[in-house]
């Protein structure tokens, strides 16, 4: 198990504008000049970290994935997406306490605008925690071929399944916790798992697999390389 | 003398004082409020709601319109209200129970306020007690309730039930909205309508007003 303060994140004001919808088209002046604003703040306040567990002795078996003695329901698609997992790592990354406090000041102020670009910048930070926690466990299990990132709430697992996932972690990982409902609080937190092993080859990216795929931006983004 | 084309491309292009100055100068000459709505306001606001369906315009463009068009509003609702010019109708919007994403259920709130509804949003983690207390109270045209959680979404149908036990699902119309939602599950609850994004709930909810 191993846990990570995320030193250095490079967001920059344009990729958050790219993640608002300006893929092409240049964002205003007036919501490129705010955006950078809140940035700024955002990257003096956020403190994001990433946990993350590496499992051994994985069983596929139809729509479940069996580590030790626990059972994970991922749904028909991911089990078969996971073909040739031989060991697992589940984490949790966020953008962290400090930065939903400052979210949730910005939006006691009630200004659309500010509200949605701060949104977004949490977003696109815990993206970026996220990306690398993945970067640190492929490097650290390498050359072992990996799957994409699966979480729960997506391609079939249901998202009750996250009670299991931090059933799976320490008490109070990352500082994050869930709701009755399974959200994560912070909001702006990611959990999932990622499946490694000598025969692993199916490289879908759950994006390809989601039925919002035609409206989602995210995807959009993904495609573009932004 | 007031430039009201200048009050259009100011709320078009989200820039609130210049909206707000002009609408200003447009009371103060006498100019009757359900003009300067009807004839630039409301138009600039489906000029950025169309660029907005094109993909010329984005989410932060129309919140920007729809400040400029809110902060011209205010000035102009006191006058609406001595000629009895009421809002085109009331909104109570909410996240559903269990949930505590409001990114979008604000967008869409924003965007009612700023095409001339009334809006009472009671923020998430909203009861179907609390939905119908408010819409009780406010006499609400249209109940929108939002959700990004497949955990939580189910809620909305109990929700529905609450307003049909209730006796007011003739009385208003209720509208779904969020990441996990689409129209077959609005179907399946009993809700009047689905809609993927803020512009369109807007031109939906003066739909079902309208045919109701």
């Amino acid at each position: 198990m191993e846990t990570h303060m995320i030193q250095e994140i490079d967001l920059q004001a344009l990729t958050i504008c790219r993640s608002m919808g300006f893929l092409e088209q240049e964002p205003d002046p007036m919501i490129l000049e705010r955006t950078q604003q809140l940035l700024e703040e955002a990257m003096q306040i956020a403190v994001p970290v990433f946990h993350y567990e590496v499992k051994d002795s994985v069983v596929l078996a139809d729509d479940t994935v069996y580590i030790e003695d626990k059972a994970f329901r991922t749904g028909k698609t991911i089990t078969r997406l996971l073909a040739g997992t031989t060991r697992l790592v589940l984490f949790v990354a966020t953008a962290g306490m400090a930065f939903q406090h400052w979210m949730d000041e910005i939006k006691k102020q009630g200004d659309g605008l500010d509200t949605f670009i701060a949104d977004t910048i949490g977003s696109c930070l815990v993206g970026a925690c996220t990306e690398q926690m993945e970067a640190e466990v492929i490097r650290k299990l390498a050359p072992l071929p990996h799957t994409n990132r699966f979480s729960p709430g997506y391609c079939g697992w249901n998202l009750s399944e996250q009670k299991g996932l931090f059933a799976c972690m320490p008490t109070g990982v990352c500082d994050v916790t869930l709701t009755e409902s399974c959200l994560m609080y912070p909001i702006k937190s990611v959990s999932g798992l990622i499946g490694f092993g000598e025969q692993v080859k199916n490289k879908v990216h759950e994006c390809d697999l989601c039925d919002k795929r035609a409206e989602c931006l995210q995807r959009k983004l993904r495609k573009k390389n932004l | 003398m007031a430039n009201l084309q200048d009050l259009y491309n100011a709320i078009l292009n989200g820039k609130l004082e210049q909206a707000v100055a002009v609408t200003q100068e447009a009371i103060n000459e006498g100019i009757s409020p359900t003009e300067i709505i009807n004839q630039y306001m409301v138009k600039a606001m489906e000029e950025i709601g169309a660029r907005f369906e094109a993909g010329k315009a984005f989410v932060p463009n129309l919140l920007l319109a729809a400040r400029a068009m809110k902060g011209s509003l205010e000035l102009l609702k006191p006058l609406m209200r001595d000629k009895n010019t009421a809002t085109i109708g009331k909104v109570v919007i909410g996240t559903v129970k269990g949930d505590l994403h409001d990114i979008g259920k604000n967008l869409v709130a924003s965007m009612f306020e700023g095409c001339g509804f009334e809006v009472i949003n009671l923020g998430v983690d909203v009861s179907s007690t609390k939905f119908i207390e408010a819409a009780k109270e406010h006499h609400a045209d249209i109940i929108c309730m939002s959700a990004l959680l497949t955990t939580t979404m189910m809620y909305m149908e109990k929700v529905v039930q609450a307003v049909e036990a209730e006796g007011l699902r003739d009385q208003v119309k209720i509208m779904v909205g969020g990441a996990p939602v689409n129209n077959a599950f609005a179907q399946k609850i009993g809700a009047d309508a689905y809609t993927s994004n803020a512009n369109q709930a807007v031109q939906v909810a003066k739909q079902l007003l309208a045919a109701s």
